[in-house]
């Protein structure tokens, strides 16, 4: 991560491609990890609720726009209405009585079909003309958030969230849902640090150096 | 639902459309120049209402003086924000220049009324509240004199292209590379460009702000002005007119026929959809050139 090694490099492939070659840096992920989950017992409930759970909530977010703009070096400024899609939805879901865990997926997932149109629209053209047309898909959904009660429950409301409860046990108390959010931040970055090194992460690399080189190559850029 | 309603509503919102088009002139000349998205010019036209606004409050100037006073702090603001912060980005990737302005545009709301107040402010113009009468049709006073200032602006820019500076830019627009080789100050070139887009956005925002007051929600005619510009082709000022009209009305009409069913709030969704079936349908929009490239 912050250091790189010295001297001889590239002796095997497999040690080229592990996520983190040095034992520094593991040592380091290890205690910063512990310093994680650890943090509940030495700060206090205040900063742990103010500083800790949105830092959490915030990276597993901008890790897609991570994907996207740095993966892919499309401009997505349309992310939080992408971002809005999947929480309302795995709400009304989980209002209906849907399991969080279901519910979860189930929100992810329709915010990525969603998300699949908006790309599908928007993708036609690049640059400039992606990012306004991104911007102009986040008003339209702002929009019909706001302006279907069904959704939002009236402009000036906001719903209820039902209590949240994995594997059947109710989760209440702030330490166990800053858990719950540790737990998908660590599983959410190191799922992305992987796919940078699928045969995925590579096309989108190189559709991000030069498109037409990588449609010669056999990528498609529409993905 | 008599059609006098709908000629009303069509005159008023393509004066309204017009002083949208002068914040979208700044985009325009920007891109023409440089080839840069400019994304900080909502935020520059209330910087402008803002500027005013304080030197007529602080100094004691009388409006008009102000006004040109605006004008010219803004023009400052531009050629700064090319000079420090644009001129860095020349070879970068577009996302970054789109990042950086878009980052400008939220530094700006969030700065400016945090230093000079963050409630509205009153800016008269000195135009009289009564609207005119034409035939039974009313027309908004303060619309009327918006949309002529902004139309003498929009055609005063048609007509700097044909200036020697003018001319200078367009060669700037066409070919960087060849102006620099005949001698022509490409950097310059952007700097004015960057200038004039301040100049605009703020004569923008001293209209439009003292319609509606001066406060942050000015910086919202950044999507309106996009839309116009992508309406009208990136890179054309005639199409910043024809743009700025069709939003206008559009607005104008759209609100007027489905606020009472929806319950409000169309008038902001308008701009959005404009600019989707543009760039949809016809990506380089009414009169810009083709050389869109698509993924």
């Amino acid at each position: 991560m912050f250091y790189r090694a010295a001297g001889i490099r590239h002796v095997s492939y497999l040690q080229t491609r592990q996520l983190w070659p040095l034992p520094f840096d593991r040592a380091l992920l290890a205690f910063i990890a512990l310093l994680f989950v650890s943090a509940p017992l030495w700060v206090s409930p205040l900063v742990l609720n103010t500083y800790l759970m949105p830092w959490l909530l915030w990276t597993s977010a901008a890790l897609g726009l991570n994907l996207l703009m740095g993966g892919a070096g499309q401009v997505h400024l349309g992310y939080g209405a992408v971002m809005g899609i999947g929480a309302y939805g795995s709400v009304h879901i989980m209002r209906a009585g849907v399991p969080f865990e279901l519910a979860l997926l189930l929100g992810g997932l329709l915010a990525a079909v969603i998300g699949t149109i908006f790309g599908a629209a928007a993708l036609r053209v690049k640059g400039l003309y992606l990012a306004v047309s991104t911007l102009a898909l986040q008003y339209l959904t702002d929009f019909v958030i706001l302006h279907v009660p069904k959704i939002s429950g009236g402009t000036q409301a906001s719903l209820q969230v039902p209590t949240l409860r994995l594997l059947g046990q109710p989760v209440t108390s702030d330490t166990g849902v800053y858990f719950v959010a540790l737990a998908f931040c660590a599983v959410l970055t190191i799922f992305m640090l992987n796919v940078k090194r699928t045969s995925f992460g590579r096309a989108l690399a190189a559709v991000r150096e030069k498109d037409y080189a990588a449609e010669i190559l056999g990528v498609s850029a529409f993905r | 639902m008599d059609v006098l309603l709908y000629v009303e509503l069509a005159i008023n919102g393509a004066l309204v459309g017009t002083m949208y088009a002068l914040v979208a002139l700044g985009i325009v000349l920007v891109y023409k120049a440089s080839r840069h998205a400019n994304l900080a010019q909502g935020a520059f036209a209330m910087t402008g209402g803002y500027v005013c606004v304080a030197l007529a409050s602080a100094l004691g100037l009388p409006i008009w003086a102000a006004a040109i006073a605006s004008l010219g702090v803004l023009f400052l603001l531009g050629t700064m924000v090319e000079r420090f912060v644009l001129r860095r980005m020349i070879g970068q990737p577009v996302v970054m220049v789109i990042t950086l302005t878009l980052g400008l545009d939220i530094l700006l709301r969030g700065l400016v009324p945090g230093l000079l107040g963050s409630s509205v402010k009153q800016l008269d113009l000195g135009i009289a509240q009564a609207p005119i009468l034409l035939g039974d049709v009313l027309v908004n006073r303060a619309y009327l004199a918006g949309g002529g200032v902004a139309l003498l602006l929009i055609l005063g820019a048609i007509a700097f292209f044909s200036s020697t500076l003018g001319v200078r830019m367009r060669a700037v627009s066409d070919d960087q590379i060849a102006a620099w080789s005949v001698g022509i100050r490409v950097e310059k070139m952007i700097a004015v460009a960057w200038g004039l887009a301040g100049v605009s956005a703020a004569a923008a925002g001293i209209l439009w702000g003292s319609v509606q007051g001066v406060d942050w929600t000015l910086s919202l005619l950044l999507l309106k002005a996009l839309a116009i510009a992508i309406l009208g082709g990136l890179d054309s000022i005639a199409g910043v007119l024809v743009g700025g009209l069709i939003v206008g009305i559009a607005e104008s009409v759209a609100a007027g026929l489905l606020d009472p069913i929806v319950g409000g709030g169309t008038r902001d969704v308008v701009a959005s959809v404009i600019i989707l079936v543009t760039v949809l349908v016809r990506p380089h929009g009414l009169f810009g050139r083709e050389h869109i490239e698509r993924v």
